[in-house]
Order: structure tokens, then sequence, then C-alpha cells
């Protein structure tokens, strides 16, 4: 898998005012792309827009796998500052929607295995409103691994580090790490610096 | 296989949802058994005075409950931040819709379509007039549900878009509103209501195949 993600002389606007412009960069399948910039300078709204889920005022963004182009909202997995759960299920019932929405099928295996590895899985029964700030963040991580190893979609994270104690926050390098090793594309915003290890960093400062 | 997969995880949602949640669906139902019941007491008591105004009475207070469901189709998913996990999905947007109202159309519709012979019973309309009712009941509240879907897409987190979405969507299901209204009133008056279902069962074809594709795209443009 090699996902490729070209941005050209993008320029956002949040209510008629000019967010940024002209940010053009390009990244492929095992490069760590961090998105900086002071409060504002729109790194939410640029991740959005590579999820598929803002559009651009002008500028285009180009995914693309194994050479053929991608739609943005096929091409990534995005994880905002909202945890996309509802609270009335469980951790396990809102994992399996969001997989099955992404077109994966997530197995009950898949689902444990994607909750141990970020500490939570005791918690899969446990309905979604009775958990604490931080055990919403990591079950709601979970997300990224419950599509499985062979899912070719770049991680979008939008301040991953916010809410997580320092141990899962070394969890989560590690598994950005692997992804990396895998050959996976991740573009994060983060005001924390959480070290994380790879060959291929890029910053893109707004 | 994905599409089926997608849309079967949105329309188990739905329903889990209900089961989890009682008010979702018992709100609505005590809402429309307060109407009908509060309009005996205004408009006196004769049976026949009573039979004249009943179905319409019913059929609006069916209308006016399932429209209390409507801001529960988005609000709270961008609230929650679920609503990106539809919006991003590789699936086509109006079929997951479509699935979505379907849940709500089959717990609500056939609530509703069952609580409407009682209501029958509050205006001494005779039993033959309450199956009819029920039958149109049970096609207006998906009608309703598959316009008001575009009304609540555009509105979505707009504020006070509750009462918004019912004064944009009401007027539009006044064609369902005649004839099922209508239909009930033939069967009242002793004809055929063949007709009158016939026309209300193609409106609700319509919706179907137009509403979903159109709330989409005022979804897509709302969330923007």
């Amino acid at each position: 898998m090699s996902v490729r993600l070209t941005v050209d002389a993008l320029a956002a606007e949040r209510g008629m005012r000019a967010v940024f412009s002209d940010v053009s960069f390009a990244a492929v399948g095992g490069t760590l792309m961090r998105v900086t910039g002071a409060n504002g300078a729109g790194k939410t709204t640029l991740l959005r827009i590579l999820a598929g889920l803002g559009a651009a005022a002008a500028g285009c963004v180009e995914w693309s796998l194994d050479g053929s182009p991608l739609p943005s909202t096929s091409a990534s997995i995005f994880v905002g500052h909202s945890n996309a759960c509802h609270e009335a299920l469980t951790v396990s019932e809102n994992l399996a929607y969001a997989a099955a929405l992404g077109g994966a099928d997530a197995t009950p295996g898949r689902i444990e295995h994607a909750l141990a590895a970020f500490g939570v899985r005791p918690l899969a029964r446990r309905r979604f409103g009775t958990l604490s700030q931080g055990q919403r963040k990591r079950a709601s991580l979970a997300r990224l691994l419950v599509a499985g190893p062979e899912d070719a979609r770049a991680w979008l994270l939008d301040e991953p580090f916010v809410a997580l104690d320092i141990d899962t926050q070394s969890q989560l390098a590690a598994l950005i790490e692997a992804r990396l090793g895998a050959g996976g594309l991740v573009v994060y915003t983060s005001h924390q610096t959480v070290p994380i290890r790879c060959a291929h960093a890029v910053e893109v400062a707004l | 296989m994905s599409l089926r997969r997608a849309t079967a995880a949105v329309f188990r949602r739905e329903l889990q949802l209900f089961a989890r949640r009682k008010s979702d669906w018992a709100n609505p139902l005590m809402f429309a058994l307060i109407v009908c019941a509060l309009f005996p007491f205004a408009v006196g008591s004769e049976s026949e005075r009573l039979r004249l105004i009943g179905i319409g009475v019913i059929f609006v207070a069916a209308l006016l409950a399932a429209m209390l469901s409507l801001p529960r189709l988005f609000d709270e998913d961008a609230r929650d931040g679920t609503l990106e996990l539809l919006l991003m999905s590789p699936e086509p947007l109006a079929a997951l819709l479509l699935a979505r109202v379907a849940a709500i159309s089959l717990v609500l519709g056939v609530a509703l379509a069952l609580l409407a012979p009682l209501f029958a019973l509050f205006y001494a309309l005779p039993m033959t007039v309450a199956g009819v009712l029920a039958l149109t009941v049970a096609m207006a509240v998906p009608t309703l549900l598959l316009i008001g879907s575009i009304a609540a897409a555009l509105l979505v987190s707009a504020r006070g878009g509750a009462i918004l979405t019912a004064v944009l969507v009401l007027p539009l299901t006044i064609p369902t509103l005649i004839f099922g209204a209508g239909a009930a009133l033939r069967v009242l008056q002793g004809e055929s209501a063949a007709s009158e279902l016939a026309l209300e069962g193609a409106i609700l074809l319509l919706a179907l195949a137009l509403c979903p594709p159109a709330a989409a795209a005022a979804l897509r443009i709302s969330t923007d």
C-alpha cells in the first residue's frame, strides 16, 4: 500500500475571512507530517479539508493509492476534537458502527485488539457516556486500529494527545511509529511535543 | 456488500438507540395522545361533532408527533461528532440517510399507526375508519420524515432549528394530509378510499426517490 497526498496552493476561508492561503506540500506513505501554527491558524480547517469534510476556497487536494486517485473521504480516517461516539451506545458498538461506515468488517476480535492497544479493553461493554474524558479519548482513538493492518487509509489526527496521560501518549506515539513503519501516512496537529521516531518527518507551518 | 453492511449498521444503531432511550419514542407518542385527548374537551362531547373533526385531529397529531423526532436526525450527531463518520463513509450518503429515516419511520410509523385506532375511539369513529386511518398514518409518517430530513440537514446545529424545521416541513406535507385524511373521510361516508390511498402511496414513493439525495446534498452544504 502506498498512499500519496498532494496539496497544491490550498486556501481556506472561515466566515468570509481567509484562514490560510497558498499551502502546498506532498507526502507519501511512511511520512509523519506535523501541522503547526498558533491558535486560529487553521490547523483543524486544514485537516478537515484533507479529510473531505470541508471545502477549500482555492487550490486542490489529491489523494492516490498505488497511483490511482481516491476520493478524500475514502483515503483517510479523521479523528478530531469530538470523539465521534454516541453516549448511549457501548464502546464496542460505537467502534463497530464506525468500522462498518468506513467499509471495514469489524469482528469482535478486531475491536478487542484495538481497545487492548490503547489499554481500554475492559471498557468494551461500558456505555460511552459513563467513561472519563481520557478513557473516551482512548476508546475513540481505537477506531484507527479496528480496520486492521491492511487498511491503507491515512490517519488525520487533530490534537490526538490532548486528555491522554503520559503512558497513553507514548502508547499512541508507538502506534503511530508502527503505522509509519508499515508504510502508512500520518498527519497530525499537536501543541504538545511528544517524541515520535520517524525516518520522514515533515513539518507544515501555517 | 460493504454498502449493505454500512446501511445495516446505520439501521441497527438507530434501533439500538430507540431501545436504550425510551423517551425517543415514548415522548412523541405521549404528545399525540395528549393532543388527541385535549380536543374533545375543547369542542364538546356530542359524538356527531367529534366524528367530524376526529380524523383531521388524529392525522395532524400524528404528523406533529413524528415532527418531534426530526431534530434527532442530525443535531445530536453533529454535537458528538458521529456525523463526521457518516459524511466520511465511502458509501453513498443518500443510502445511509435512507437507512436512518427507514429505521425511525419503522418505529414511529408503526407505533403511531397502532395508536390511531385507540385515538379513533375518543372520537366515536367506527372501526372501519380506524383501520384506514392506521394505514394512512403509517404512510404519512415516512413521507413527513423523508421531507423533513432535507430541512433537518439544511438546519443542522442551527439555532432555533427545530422550530424552523417544523415551519419549513409542515406546509410540504399538505398533499399527504389531504389524501390521508381524505381516505379516512371517504370510508366514514361509506365510499371507497382506493384513489386517495393510491395517491398517498404515490407521494410516499416520490419522497422515497427524491428526498434522500436532496438531504445528502443539503447535509454536505450545511456541514462544510
